[in-house]
């Protein structure tokens, strides 16, 4: 959906047709599901916050300006929901969202390790639920721009409009997060299920 | 920043369609020398496609609930925005008939054994009002023209507002009745035209049904409009509602809470 149909969609909602916001939901609600599984983790408390972000969206629908993709918006209303939800359930995983506002995530130590380069990700098959598990390890905002990034036609000015961050730290995060999450997969290409955020970020697995 | 970052994050860019012609040019001038950049390239390629294939797909009913849950409160608050007209109305009349069953789950001070009609409500609140009915006079004739509308018990319902019933029940018949100025100003005013009664109906829902119904209505809504009337009543065998428009009496897949609260949406100040 571009950026024209999106305001197009939201006018005719604010005009009273309720039924004009279900493209919005059949658009977005894959991503919104996506975002909120990786963070709380199960199937039912992620389908609970992405219908309260839709009902939320629609409500405060009238103070939304148009001067950011509607993405964006739903974007940062599912994740003041999920650091809600999260802070109320008070689990350890909270630790890697105290790094929220991204700042210390620019000057994050390299990998040097080269036996843990991206490249070898070439050389492993990758499961769904590997993949899953690495995405659930990344830091919050890594993991969260990824999955924005499968939001077709999103473009990194309307990412950094979402994650409240210039294009080029966009692009940059991006980069890192990529990086991370190869590196991950590389490091365990047989991730146990166990395996926390907590322990990934330490990275100390063989 | 290394040259290795430099280019990684030209590749990244490149993955996403954010990269200039300049940059493009760089790139690929690099990565034709670069064996380390081409493998990264290819590593980057296939996560990304392993990231868009791990997505899982959100329960198939998550959609429709969502739009259920927004169609419902969204017919509340129209009929909240129509409240002040309901109060106010002089040719429309919501009547609530407590009966027996209904009014076990409501006020006891009106347990006193009898059948709450419209007559002995409207009586009680204006004791000059037009003549009414017979209190069990058949469903459509409980319906009077609209300008001897009575007043409702609307809150045989719930114990807690019953204080608040003589207000309410002054409100289409008795402003009426009383021949304010206000009732002249709203004489024009729509009510509960042809589109609010189909979102009265889709409120309704309903289902087929099979039943004779000898009970009185508890909620009677009336179109000056169109003249449809919706009548919904309880009886043992669950609640129904008839639709003048078509004669048809369906079943209501509202649960009785669920009517209970649309009843005070309707009638609640």
């Amino acid at each position: 959906m571009t950026r024209e149909d999106e305001a197009i969609t939201v006018r005719r909602v604010l005009d009273g047709d309720v039924n004009a916001f279900e493209p919005l939901v059949r658009e977005y609600e894959k991503t919104v599901y996506n975002l909120a599984l990786r963070t709380v983790g199960n199937a039912e408390d992620a389908a609970d916050i992405t219908q309260e972000a839709f009902i939320r969206a629609y409500n405060s629908l009238p103070s939304f300006r148009g001067d950011s993709r509607f993405s964006s918006w739903l974007y940062r209303i599912v994740s003041n929901l999920c650091l809600d939800f999260l802070r109320s359930r008070s689990r350890h995983a909270v630790v890697s969202l105290s790094r929220e506002d991204g700042e210390g995530e620019e000057t994050e130590a390299e990998i040097a390790d080269e036996s843990q380069s991206p490249e070898l990700l070439l050389d492993r098959k990758l499961t769904r639920e590997a993949v899953r598990q690495g995405l659930d390890a990344l830091p919050r905002e890594q993991r969260d721009i990824l999955l924005l990034r499968e939001i077709r036609g999103m473009s990194y000015e309307e990412i950094g409009e979402a994650l409240g961050l210039e294009a080029g730290t966009v692009k940059s995060r991006l980069f890192r997060a990529r990086k991370k999450l190869c590196e991950q997969l590389v490091r365990d290409g047989n991730i146990p299920a166990s395996f926390s955020s907590e322990k990934g970020r330490g990275g100390e697995r063989p | 920043m290394t040259e290795h970052e430099y280019y990684g994050e030209l590749i990244s860019a490149l993955l996403d369609g954010e990269i200039s012609p300049e940059e493009k040019t760089a790139l690929d001038a690099h990565i034709a020398g670069c064996e380390s950049c081409r493998r990264l390239y290819l590593a980057f390629s296939s996560l990304d496609a392993a990231v868009a294939d791990s997505l899982e797909e959100p329960p198939e009913s998550l959609c429709e609930n969502i739009m259920a849950d927004l169609r419902r409160s969204e017919i509340k608050k129209k009929h909240r925005r129509l409240r002040p007209v309901l109060a106010a109305a002089a040719c429309l009349a919501v009547v609530l008939v407590g009966a027996a069953g209904m009014r076990g789950m409501g006020r006891s001070a009106r347990a006193d054994g009898a059948v709450m009609t419209e007559a002995a409500a409207a009586e009680e609140a204006v004791p000059a009002a037009a003549p009414m009915p017979e209190p069990a006079a058949a469903p459509a004739a409980m319906m009077p023209e609209s300008a001897d509308a009575v007043a409702a018990d609307f809150f045989a319902f719930n114990e807690s507002e019953a204080e608040s019933t003589p207000k309410l029940s002054m409100s289409p018949s008795a402003a009426m009745a009383a021949g304010s100025a206000e009732t002249e100003d709203v004489e024009e005013t729509p009510l509960l035209d042809p589109v609010r009664m189909d979102e009265l109906r889709e409120y309704l829902g309903g289902g087929e049904a099979d039943t004779a119904l000898n009970a009185l209505p508890i909620i009677h809504v009336f179109c000056p409009e169109d003249g449809s009337e919706i009548s919904v009543f309880r009886t043992e065998n669950g609640i129904f509602y008839t639709d003048s428009r078509d004669g048809g009496v369906r079943s209501c897949a509202r649960s009785e809470g669920e009517l209970r609260e649309f009843v005070n949406i309707l009638t609640d100040e």
